[in-house]
């Protein structure tokens, strides 16, 4: 008996393989051409750098979940990590402490809630689910304690240099957050996609056991993975934060579900459907053209949240589609 | 031949095809009622496929099966139950929350009287009167699952398959997970369901079992029957002669073992659960082989040596230094490889490619200042893909998508790649058909030569009477006997992993 | 030996000592605690939570306590809500009562059905498919009411909400009916056992002949017939309907249903287990408003009762055998 080579299927890509893979950035420029259609504003540069304003904060916190969930995990409190960077920075910078130490300290505050849950979920074991369950509660009661019922904190005349994150335009014009998530974006594809800490991050979050056979430090990139999300989650903090003048308790509330629904939605450009760092961007650039587009054409608001339901659902059975066709 | 002891089953001539492998090739399989009929083979023979085409998840490309007095060309897992014939599956397909009435009730609970509402106590009370009166077992009904030892949820998955009132059980290696003791148990149980007059057919790789509890033994390899015999009237080296095929000398590759210094010392090795006072020395160049059944501690031994769990007893000693904590990391940097035994969950990232696996042990070799230097990873993996003549379209190849047999050398590549001095293959070949199965081996030969030390864990007698230079025994836990590979015998090997005493000799 | 002992005892009754630890503290400081009719308001308190956790309940007993793969509803408080609004439109519209809470239903089985057939026959992890229709329930709610209160003033609602029998309030008493009969058709009937077999263990669910996707399908429709009622209830509470219920409730349905194992020697999700969550947490909210504690602590004790049970959960399944 003899033993043949394998594959079939990974060597060429029928069409409904290629729709399936292709398919949310074919629904991208569908969309798009969709709206600019229907909305000659559309395709301005101005508007077009709004999406890209818009977005920025939401694409910041998916990129701190996409790092989580590649890792294996999922970290319910970005939303927190977000919030309480901008309550530390708004903090700090009422006291009139130089904004740039206030800057840090807020990124270290979402960094310390990472590890924080690193530690419930790596050294303790309890499940990133209801880990982070648990933090959101907390934080959310902390938030509350703190501003003594849920009052937002006003920041008259901030510094300049940190108003300038939030509100500042590049050259006259390119708003400073997305710059600021673009790099971001810049830094996390590096990482994750090139660099060999990604792919052991990668390999855990598939298999942690087989991970840990093939001698990799499992706690380490766990505890990496979670502390990095709370970091950049804190990163849309301060951004929120200086585009608002403002720590407005429990916003990063908002940005959770999206941000997880994003994450899926890029999840169906990979072959094997796995979470990465531009299926992410193109899921962030949905919601927003989405959003934008939307609003442009003068549909109900309320739509908005009915389109990103929508978009989930075509993600995830897309995504079904093709784990099906696999098997 | 009685005129009276009629065929329950008959496969006739099956057929079963997978995409670039024949699976069964005309194999046939006769059961008379009554009996308890053991069935072998090596791993990759076919006899998983044979039964799971019995149990209609597969359909045969060609043959038949005669059931009683009915003809089919295929079945469905529904036909095969009205048919009488229950399958005590390997894997516990019982609800670890449920108790042990609950789960034998499933799907027929006991109501009250006129009321859709379940009568627990009066199914309590049914389920332990069943399992005394028919097993002979006393459990308490009220039991949860998770809370059974391995054993004993065993016999509920048996009750519960009594209650349909089969014909026929096939047990599919029943004694994997059990203890000696818990043997005893479950042979009772089969003498007393033979006294029923159910017909077991019962499938295992422990020759010893067969010997003891089964009336005939039909031998597959290669997808094909080669031989029905009567278990009195045979020995072991008969039946693993059928299952080989050869002679060992014609099956394994030739060695020429060069054993040189110590590598590996191990002292008192134990975790004081499961194995104890474990000593051994490995050299360069030698395999040696360990095995026992389960129970006997020899995966606890592994996992630990590896540095999986944490020992409590004992020195482990690399090139003469002392390994203080063990974890795998450190293993791994000091020059260990494991090759797992469950392959898909613990050997391989499926979903990663070729290269990926290959590399990832060795990163830090093909990266510069952290960043995966592709084009290097690349190379590296094509070479040892080439060296080892793995199968795959290319080294980007979703590993999922190779067979067990490639798959397996892709992990050993990964170690090769790492440089490693001391592989722990656990099970190499388990789930690998003949074929690439003397490629692995001659893998292991290649490792040695090039001044490897391999420790084989294997319970595949042929395998370890042809590929290991010394042969470790474990029998609850602690090493029983130490062989020579070249005056060991099948018959003696079985003997010793079941605690000393031969059964062979007479029944 | 001893330390095991204490140690199981502990994990078999540690949730009930804690409440009865909160019930305690709470009546020591305030002297109203403990008597009838502040324990019927909790009650009438978490009526909502408490059925609304019913539902969510019998999904993740259908489709098993693994939190990504596992069965959960994220989006049955979103129904809930569309529940209400949709009720508090039509009966304020002067559409006959009976008929508006048939549509409800009607629609909520409908939103849970779709859940399970995606679910069921698409394979799609629930966390997910429940994510997307959550999203999906909200902007339809906000649209169907342009984010604003709708009020209602009927009698028929006016009396779930004021209305007492024998001193009972209503709602406790609806909240007891429900409670009954998903316990009894959950605990108590083979339709019940086949639904944890079917979460418990599919393969074994399988191999005893059960019919797996049906009753996968019926846990998420069990859910639907939860929300409708819980929609109503909180129609009575507010007299009408108001937007963002969805967000806040579905955090406490979460805690209430998870929490629920720690009361139950299985450590299985369980529907008196939930009724005793739910009322722990009106407890905490309660007992808390009685002493003169700002509320916004509860929530950081929730988050603390919910890592207090899991990590509870995570221990006794590590010490667990098979």
């Amino acid at each position: 008996m003899s033993q043949t080579t394998m594959t079939l299927d990974s060597e060429r890509p029928s069409f409904g393989a290629l729709l399936r893979q292709y398919g949310a950035l074919l629904a991208f420029l569908l969309v798009c051409i969709f709206f600019a259609l229907l909305s000659p504003t559309f395709t301005q540069p101005g508007n077009l750098l709004n999406i890209l304003e818009n977005i920025a904060i939401l694409l910041v916190v998916s990129l701190a979940m996409t790092t989580v969930i590649t890792a294996g995990g999922i970290d319910l409190s970005v939303g927190i990590a977000l919030d309480m960077a901008a309550l530390v920075a708004v903090s700090l910078l009422k006291a009139d402490v130089f904004w740039p130490l206030a800057l840090v300290a807020g990124l270290a505050a979402g960094a310390l809630l990472g590890f924080l849950n690193s530690l419930l979920i790596v050294r303790i074991g309890i499940s990133p689910f209801l880990a982070t369950l648990g933090t959101l509660f907390i934080g959310q009661s902390i938030q509350r304690i703190y501003t003594r019922g849920g009052e937002p904190i006003y920041l008259r005349g901030m510094a300049q240099g940190y108003k300038y994150i939030g509100r500042g335009d590049l050259f006259g014009f390119f708003p400073f957050e997305a710059l600021i998530a673009g790099v971001v974006l810049l830094i996390f594809y590096l990482f994750i996609e090139r660099t060999i800490h990604g792919k052991r991050i990668r390999a855990i979050g598939l298999q942690k056991e087989a991970s840990r056979r093939a001698g990799l430090r499992v706690t380490h990139y766990q505890t990496l993975a979670y502390v990095i999300s709370g970091l950049t989650a804190a990163a849309g903090g301060i951004i929120l934060s200086a585009s608002g003048n403002s720590y407005v308790p429990l916003s990063g509330g908002f940005y959770l579900l999206d941000s997880i629904g994003a994450v899926f939605i890029g999840t169906t450009i990979d072959p094997e459907a796995r979470p990465n760092v531009m299926g992410t961007l193109l899921g962030v650039l949905l919601f927003g053209v989405m959003a934008n587009g939307l609003n442009l054409i003068g549909i109900n608001f309320y739509w908005k949240t009915v389109a990103k339901g929508a978009l989930i659902f075509v993600a995830l059975i897309l995504g079904a589609l093709n784990r099906r066709k696999r098997a | 031949m009685s005129e009276q002891t009629k065929n329950i089953l008959e496969m006739q001539a099956i057929v079963k095809d997978f995409p670039g492998v024949r699976a069964l090739d005309h194999a046939s399989f006769t059961v008379r009622a009554g009996e308890v009929h053991g069935l072998v083979g090596e791993n990759g023979a076919g006899k998983s496929t044979l039964i799971k085409i019995l149990a209609g998840v597969y359909q045969p490309d060609e043959g038949a099966i005669t059931i009683g007095e009915e003809t089919f060309r295929s079945l469905t897992p529904h036909m095969v139950e009205q048919l009488g014939i229950q399958f005590i599956h390997q894997e516990r397909y019982l609800v670890p929350h449920f108790t042990i009435a609950e789960s034998i009730f499933l799907g027929q609970e006991k109501c009250y009287r006129g009321l859709p509402l379940i009568d627990h106590r009066s199914m309590t009370r049914a389920a332990e009167a069943y399992l005394a009166e028919t097993l002979g077992v006393v459990l308490k009904g009220r039991t949860l699952i998770r809370d059974l030892s391995v054993a004993e949820a065993q016999i509920v998955q048996i009750a519960k398959a009594l209650m349909a009132n089969p014909k026929m059980l096939v047990f599919d290696e029943p004694t994997a997970p059990l203890a000696r003791r818990e043997v005893d148990i479950l042979f009772d149980v089969i003498h007393r369901l033979k006294a029923q007059g159910i017909t077991i057919v019962y499938i295992s790789h422990y020759l010893q079992e067969i010997a003891e509890i089964c009336d005939r033994v039909t031998v597959l390899r290669n997808g094909v029957d080669v031989g029905t015999l009567v278990t009195r009237e045979t020995t072991t080296e008969e039946i693993v002669g059928l299952m080989v095929g050869r002679t060992l000398e014609e099956m394994f590759p030739p060695r020429e073992p060069q054993i040189g210094p110590a590598i590996l010392e191990i002292e008192r090795l134990g975790d004081n659960e499961r194995f104890f006072d474990i000593s051994f020395t490995l050299h360069q160049g030698e395999v040696l082989g360990i095995t026992g059944l389960i129970g006997s501690g020899r995966e606890a031994l592994i996992d630990t040596l590896y540095g999986l769990d944490a020992r409590e007893t004992g020195d482990i000693r690399y090139h003469g230094q002392p390994f203080k904590r063990l974890n795998p990391v450190r293993a791994v940097k000091s020059g260990l490889a494991l090759v797992p035994r469950d392959r898909r969950k613990h050997g391989l990232i499926v979903d990663f490619a070729v290269n990926d696996n290959i590399n990832l042990s060795s990163l830090n070799e093909v990266a510069r200042s952290g960043f995966l230097v592709r084009k290097q990873a690349r190379t590296r993996s094509a070479e040892m893909v080439k060296s080892l003549d793995i199968r795959t379209p290319s080294v980007e190849t979703i590993v999922r998508y190779l067979s067990g047999g490639n798959q397996q050398k892709v992990v050993v590549g990964r170690w090769l790649n790492s440089e490693a001095e001391i592989y722990l293959l656990d099970e190499p070949t388990v789930g690998i058909d003949v074929g690439a199965k003397v490629e692995i081996y001659q893998l292991v030969n290649r490792l040695v030569s090039r001044g490897a030390g391999v420790i084989l864990v294997s319970t595949e007698i042929p395998e370890l009477l042809g590929m290991t230079d010394r042969i470790l025994v474990m029998y609850r836990g602690r090493i029983i006997k130490e062989f020579e590979t070249r005056s060991a015998t099948a018959d003696s090997i079985l003997a010793w992993s079941t605690g000393g005493q031969s059964t062979l000799e007479g029944k | 030996m001893l330390r095991k002992r204490l140690v199981d005892f502990l994990l078999r009754y540690g949730a009930f000592i804690a409440l009865a630890l909160v019930l305690i503290f709470f009546s020591l400081r305030s002297p109203i605690f403990l008597t009838p009719r502040n324990i019927l308001n909790i009650l009438t308190q978490v009526a909502v939570l408490a059925v609304a956790s019913f539902g969510m309940a019998s999904v993740v007993m259908g489709g098993g306590t693994d939190v990504i793969a596992g069965g959960i509803d994220l989006s049955i408080g979103a129904i809930l809500a569309l529940v209400t609004a949709v009720c508090a439109t039509l009966i304020s519209q002067g559409m006959a009562v009976p008929l508006v809470l048939l549509i409800a239903l009607v629609v909520a089985l409908i939103i849970e059905a779709f859940n399970a057939v995606m679910i069921v026959y698409l394979g799609l992890l629930p966390l997910l498919a429940t994510l997307a229709m959550m999203f999906t329930i909200n902007g339809l709610e906000l649209v169907f009411t342009q984010n604003m209160i709708i009020a209602v003033d009927s009698p028929f609602v006016r009396a779930i909400a004021d209305g007492r029998v024998l001193g009972v309030p209503v709602m406790v008493i609806i909240l007891l009916v429900v409670f009954a009969l998903y316990h009894l058709v959950l605990h108590q009937t083979k339709t019940g056992m086949h639904i944890q077999a079917v979460g418990g263990s599919p393969e074994a669910a399988q191999t005893s002949g059960l019919a797996v996707k049906f009753y996968s399908v019926l846990s998420y429709l069990l859910a639907g017939v939860a929300a409708t009622v819980s929609g109503l209830l909180v129609l009575a509470r507010l007299s009408g309907s108001t937007p963002g219920i969805s967000g806040v409730i579905l955090l406490d349905i979460v805690l209430a249903t998870y929490v629920s194992a720690t009361f139950s020697p299985r450590w299985q999700v369980n529907i008196p287990g939930v009724l005793l969550g739910a009322f722990l947490v009106g407890v905490l909210t309660n007992g808390f408003t009685l002493i003169n504690v700002p509320t916004f602590w509860v929530h950081g004790i929730k988050g603390l009762l919910v890592l207090f049970v899991v990590s509870a959960t995570s221990l006794q399944q590590k010490g667990a055998s098979v």
